[in-house]
């Protein structure tokens, strides 16, 4: 770490004549290491290969891919606006693209504007850290797609700022949206506390960085809001975490309740499931705050979630007129299996829950890049302690969801890049391998291609554009994101 | 007032047996001295201005690794501390108690004295902890520990980086 610092300055700062060692510093040949996907599993490799032997003893050359035009990947397009605070590891990230060594092409998708062979031609170590984002759900109906049915990528890429994202259809009566919210993690909480604090029209989400197309909509369009949670199992399985669900219960108060059944809470409690609970500290603390919520269920004038167990989506009505869904049928379910194997298992019981949208919570999958489909397995690489495996001479090793699954937090992501950079590191040093990274650089290879690109010099204009922009709501917001990739590349494009 | 209470039953599966115990070092610094092996890294100017009196060494130990005795100041954060030495704890939240990844685990001895000094983890902190990796009885974030003129000598463990990061089976979902 210490040589990483050293390896850092920059030696022309503080030698007399450096104008002679410029020519010293061009080596004969760089290691080249591609990083797909500037998220935090990106960023982290991204931060422990700067400080890594490889990075004092050799002529390491990292470029960073994103299929965006900015970086940070979810920490900019999955993290909740109003938590602001755990998008701070950026600032960590940041600090190493301001390297010499680093270089951000943004708005290159790889596998589709740059080939892989062009990458596998121009680097010797290629690290998939590009995530995980196809989002399907079952579709429970012989009706072409009912236009009020979403998966919550789309919500959460609309509120986020992701380009070209419209967002769903808000069909509210009377200024009363129903949500039915399928699936039970943190997204669902984060989507849910979203919904309620616009009705709510809270300074924190006034000041976040939602952008004003879902914002300006919101307070539009909904006036009061029912999002109502299904689980398909019970309270024990239960998916977020209780940092997120306490966030939730601070904002009860006359305008805004929260409800679980006592009966659901009962049920939750089978032997197996109390297992469970005794194995699990935060499941202990989480089944606390779950109780006491159920036991002095609240209910607002303008803001309410329920929070649902024991329910098995199996259908919809539909309005054919509308082609909407207007409620979703549901079996109740019961438990079965050993203790954290348990399954959902539908009775005879029905229940209809009312809706105007409907959004499936029910997490993310991979995709594999255009040429490396034959190393992917359900959703992920297969890959042993983060190494992928050799194509055309290049190693390839993978980090984060794509390795592991949509799994885990920001923080998760230390060990695995801990892991893959550590990979990295010892088969450097067994041998460099044949071929891989002789070719020119990448940069000639794009121009070639005809492909555009955003540089991080380029991405810095538009944070300092996104900044700086006129505020339509408050002075304090943090900033006003730009959703046009055309703005995007008129202000941040590299000439 | 509710983890304090839950302890004892936490007790037995907190601390798996393959997990080696917390490594107590002799608490006296000269004596901690003798048998550290490696060298502080860097020498600390940032805080030079300070009276002599406010200054303290703390030990961070890492799985295998030799621990590490570094100079600290009374007032200063153990996050802050780590990142000034170039200690592998990371802080990804910059240290407001909104990410887990500064986790460490104290000594049961300094552990309970903040607790009794009721300096123990506040709510915030015990739900960030829940989604810490290798969560033990002892585990604190690094950020929320103040250091004081007592805490010389102390040693503070980083937990274990194993494939099993929730060894209490749990497993969160994504943001």
């Amino acid at each position: 770490m210490l040589t990483s610092r050293i390896s850092s300055l920059p030696l022309k700062s503080i030698l007399p004549c450096s104008h002679l060692l410029s020519p010293l510093r061009i080596p004969t040949r760089s290691l080249n290491v591609a990083i797909i996907g500037s998220g935090p599993s990106g960023g982290y490799a991204l931060k422990y290969l700067l400080s890594s032997p490889l990075n004092s003893s050799n002529n390491l050359r990292i470029n960073v891919f994103d299929k965006c035009h900015t970086p940070w990947g979810l920490l900019r397009s999955g993290v909740a606006p109003d938590h602001q605070d755990v998008k701070n590891a950026s600032n960590d990230f940041e600090a190493a693209f301001e390297r010499e060594e680093v270089k951000f092409y943004g708005g290159v998708e790889i596998g589709k504007t740059l080939k892989l062979h062009h990458l596998t031609s121009t680097h010797k170590i290629i690290i998939l850290s590009h995530g995980c984002s196809t989002s399907n759900f079952p579709s429970l109906t012989s009706s072409p797609s009912p236009s009020n049915v979403i998966h919550s990528k789309n919500i959460v890429d609309w509120y986020n700022g992701v380009p070209g994202v419209i967002g769903p259809i808000l069909n509210s009566k009377n200024g009363v949206l129903k949500v039915t919210i399928i699936g039970g993690g943190n997204v669902t909480l984060d989507i849910s506390r979203i919904l309620l604090k616009s009705v709510l029209k809270c300074p924190s989400l006034e000041e976040s960085d939602i952008v004003e197309r879902a914002f300006e909509r919101l307070r539009r369009e909904v006036g009061r809001v029912e999002v109502r949670v299904l689980n398909r199992r019970g309270g024990m399985q239960t998916a977020f975490t209780i940092k997120e669900f306490r966030d939730l219960t601070k904002m009860t108060g006359e305008d805004m309740g929260i409800n679980i059944k006592k009966e659901d809470i009962e049920k939750s409690m089978n032997e197996e499931s109390l297992t469970e609970l005794d194995k699990s500290r935060p499941l202990k603390r989480l089944w606390k705050l779950l109780s006491s919520v159920s036991s002095s269920p609240t209910t607002g004038t303008i803001a309410n979630l329920s929070i649902e167990y024991f329910l098995n989506p199996y259908g919809y009505t539909v309005d054919p007129s509308t082609n909407t869904v207007t409620s979703v049928k549901c079996r109740v379910t019961e438990l079965e299996g050993e203790p954290f194997k348990q399954k959902p298992k539908d009775t005879d019981v029905e229940v209809d829950v009312e809706t105007d949208l409907v959004v499936w919570s029910t997490g993310y999958k991979g995709e594999a890049i255009e040429g490396l489909e034959r190393y992917f397995d359900n959703g992920v690489y297969r890959c042993e302690g983060g190494r992928v495996g050799v194509e055309g001479g290049c190693r390839l090793y993978a980090c984060g969801w794509i390795r592991r699954g949509a799994v885990g937090i920001v923080g998760t992501n230390i060990q695995d890049a801990r892991e893959t950079v550590r990979r990295v590191v010892e088969d450097f040093e067994g041998g460099e391998g044949e071929g891989g990274g002789e070719g020119g650089g990448v940069e000639e290879v794009m121009r070639e291609e005809g492909v555009e690109w955003v540089d991080w010099e380029g991405w810095k204009r538009i944070d300092e554009v996104e900044r700086r922009r006129e505020r339509k709501r408050v002075d304090e917001q943090i900033r006003e994101k730009i959703v046009d990739v055309d703005e995007m590349m008129k202000i941040g494009k590299y000439l | 007032m509710y983890i304090p209470l839950l302890r004892p039953f936490l007790r037995p599966f907190l601390r798996s047996p393959t997990v080696p115990l917390t490594v107590h070092l002799p608490r006296h610094p000269l004596a901690v001295r003798t048998i550290t092996t490696s060298v502080p890294r860097l020498h600390d100017h940032s805080h030079s201005h300070q009276i002599p009196s406010n200054k303290i060494s703390i030990i961070f130990h890492k799985d295998q690794s030799s621990p590490i005795t570094v100079p600290a100041y009374v007032g200063d954060t153990i996050l802050n501390v780590a990142h000034r030495h170039d200690i592998e704890l990371e802080g990804a939240c910059e240290g407001v108690c909104a990410c887990s990844t500064c986790h460490c685990i104290l000594s049961s001895y300094l552990f309970d004295k903040l607790e009794d000094e009721g300096k123990g983890a506040s709510e915030d902190e015990e739900d960030m902890l829940d989604m810490a990796f290798g969560l033990e009885e002892n585990s604190r974030l690094g950020c929320q520990i103040v250091l004081t003129k007592e805490m010389d000598g102390e040693v503070f463990r980083q937990p274990f980086a194993t494939r099993n990061f929730y060894v209490d089976g749990h497993v969160p979902k994504p943001h």
